[in-house]
């Protein structure tokens, strides 16, 4: 009996793209379930069984940054555009800083070693190896004599120096994959190290800057314990006032909740996606060797 | 005055000596091939020269010039490195053009300059992509392309040849030589390939841990090797090395016990520095200076054909004589079968003699 290959070598079958495609589904659900609910009035959120087809409605989004505190009471700003404004301002400034001493460090790190260089990078990670609760209290004393608690430029140094480290060593790793002799090239051609490191280096590693840019900015996003114990009132983050806004006089309002989660998550969706070609290219660069 | 000298070139790397008091010059207009197995010390010399890397001690002159302190840019040099090193984030029309910002060149000059190098080097085409793009021959005339526009008083090729494949290789080790004679600089290439050496080369340097081992011309460095490495590093298929010892003179020629049987060379030995009766030395005979002879003589060896490797114009004939293996070659179609018995006579102004450091016994 001859057997004939319906599919091409290496292409998955209908089933096992099938099988596949309900795994991920699963695990999207709780993002979706957050999405549809933040389209749901207070009544069809807690309704049991759980409502799929449902009238859509913008109410939570409208509540997020404008509601009233109690029943019959005017609608107040909730604060809600500010904390927004703070997570962007702060995790965009924070990794952008990061990403420039990082990168101009890891550069430093990978061509021009020190006596001692490994040491020098294993120390830099010492610094991530705490968990941050630990680290909380030296910090909190350092912010409390500079007068850096609650304040832009406290946060903004506090999270660059959060991801300096990381950016640190994923950069070196990528300016290790360079070959040298293309610096060696442009030394001959009569370039200043400066101009390697902007006119051929840097171009190289855009991938790895991509990379590391979104690692750094979920990282950021995402924190919560410093921003609550140092951002105070006014530099709070999204994470902290989401948690803030948890509870109240009716009980959790899991629409708003949701609305504000939903917010939360298109900056790094959009991020990651407009980085993602990049980004691709940088957490598998150096798999395929020249 | 040569463009390039190098007197007691050193570099050490910790205990290591990579480079070990060389002297060498090149002229203008001379193409001088640094030839060696890897780890000579040829690539390290080249980057002393280049300014990639400090000299430990010695003198590097480049147009009369003492460079030792200035960095590559101030070298007035241009180089063309194994793997192209091409800006990979750059248009190839560009990166002709890199090494003439350093240079400050005008706007028009510099596009002048590249079509200019683009036409020379059939990259007229290819302009517009980045090297990615690029097949390796291609590659490499950017990357020679590259070099030349800046006019240096010297060029230096790192292995520049190597990564190509067989047909396009010879192909650039000629475009690369015509361009060289044009050029009229002085040259340096560093290669392990004994061919592009020769073929490419007007001079050849070998090298050996760290050692200049002999500088000559190519026809010289093939017709008297300066000693048993040299010997035995040029030529292919190698040259046989046999240990031979000195037996009293056969009637004022040179006798030796060599694979096991008595040899008499018609060398005169009156007028040599030959080691007394008795003292071993190296026998060196090219695997093409045999003759096959009919019958046996005093003039010949014996030996039994092992394999036969037919090289297509000539075969390639392993005997053992002696315990030792001998590479002979000789013409297509000998009518040649393994196992049986082969008598040779070497060819004696072909012959080579090496004393007992190896050194080259001069006739």
């Amino acid at each position: 009996m001859i057997f004939r290959r319906k599919r091409e070598i290496g292409k998955a079958g209908l089933g096992r793209t099938a099988f596949a495609t309900v795994i991920s589904l699963i695990y999207f659900f709780p993002v979706l379930w957050i999405i549809l609910t933040a389209f749901k009035s207070y009544a069809d959120a807690l309704a049991i069984p759980p409502k799929f087809i449902f009238e859509p409605t913008l109410e939570n989004f409208y509540s997020v940054f404008s509601r009233s505190y109690s029943a019959g009471a005017e609608a107040v700003d909730t604060g809600f555009d500010l904390f927004f404004f703070n997570s962007i301002f702060i995790a965009g400034a924070s990794v952008l800083l990061a990403l420039i001493i990082g990168t101009v460090a890891a550069y430093g790190f990978s061509r021009h070693p020190l006596k001692g260089n490994d040491t020098y990078m294993f120390i830099i990670l010492t610094t991530r190896m705490l968990p941050p609760i630990i680290v909380i209290i030296p910090i909190f004393l350092m912010f409390r004599v500079t007068g850096f608690a609650g304040t832009y430029h406290g946060m903004i140094l506090l999270y660059s120096a959060f991801n300096l480290p990381f950016t640190i060593w994923m950069m070196k790793s990528f300016f290790d994959e360079l070959p040298r002799e293309v610096e060696d090239a442009a030394r001959m051609d009569g370039s200043s190290e400066w101009r390697i490191f902007f006119k051929i280096c840097l171009p190289q590693v855009k991938a790895g800057i991509a990379a590391t840019a979104v690692f750094g900015l979920i990282l950021t996003w995402n924190e919560y314990l410093f921003s609550l114990l140092l951002g105070g009132r006014d530099v709070r983050t999204i994470p902290v006032a989401m948690a803030q806004t948890i509870g109240g006089d009716i009980g959790v309002r899991w629409g708003l909740l949701a609305a504000i989660e939903t917010l939360f998550l298109i900056p790094v969706v959009l991020v990651t996606f407009l980085l993602q070609n990049q980004f691709l290219r940088g957490v598998t660069f150096g798999t395929i060797k020249r | 005055m040569a463009d390039i000298e190098l007197r007691g070139l050193t570099k050490r790397f910790g205990k290591m000596v990579a480079v070990n008091d060389v002297d060498l010059d090149v002229e203008a207009g001379e193409v001088m091939c640094l030839l060696g197995p890897s780890g000579c010390g040829k690539t390290t010399t080249l980057r002393m020269i280049a300014g990639l890397e400090w000299a430990s001690a010695g003198d590097i002159m480049i147009g009369g010039r003492r460079v030792n302190d200035l960095p590559p840019k101030k070298r007035d040099i241009a180089m063309v490195f194994q793997f192209y090193a091409l800006y990979p984030s750059l248009t190839v029309a560009e990166n002709l053009a890199f090494p003439l910002h350093a240079e400050k060149a005008s706007p028009e000059d510099i596009k002048r300059r590249v079509a200019h190098i683009a036409k020379l080097l059939e990259l007229d085409h290819a302009l517009d992509r980045v090297p990615g793009r690029l097949a390796e021959g291609e590659k490499q005339r950017v990357a020679v392309g590259r070099a030349i526009i800046r006019d240096p008083t010297c060029f230096l090729f790192d292995e520049p040849l190597s990564r190509l494949d067989i047909a396009v290789r010879q192909e650039m080790r000629s475009q690369i030589k015509t361009l060289l004679t044009g050029l009229k600089r002085a040259t340096v290439i560093v290669t392990h390939d004994q061919i592009e050496a020769l073929t490419i080369g007007n001079r050849i340097a070998v090298m050996r841990d760290g050692f200049i081992e002999q500088v000559a011309t190519p026809h010289d460095i093939f017709a008297s090797p300066a000693n048993v490495f040299v010997a035995g590093f040029i030529g292919t298929p190698q040259m046989n090395l046999l240990a031979a010892a000195r037996l009293p003179d056969t009637k004022g020629r040179l006798t030796l016990n060599v694979l096991e049987q008595p040899l008499v060379l018609d060398i005169a030995t009156a007028n040599r520095t030959l080691p007394p009766p008795g003292q071993v030395i190296t026998l060196g005979i090219r695997p093409r200076a045999f003759e096959p002879m009919s019958e046996a003589g005093a003039d010949t060896l014996g030996g039994t054909i092992d394999v036969i490797e037919p090289l297509g114009a000539e075969t390639l004939v392993h005997l053992t004589a002696g315990g030792e293996d001998l590479r002979v070659v000789l013409a297509r179609g000998s009518g040649l079968r393994p196992r049986s018995a082969l008598r040779l006579r070497p060819i004696v102004s072909q012959v080579h003699l090496f004393d007992g450091e190896g050194r080259r016994i001069e006739p």
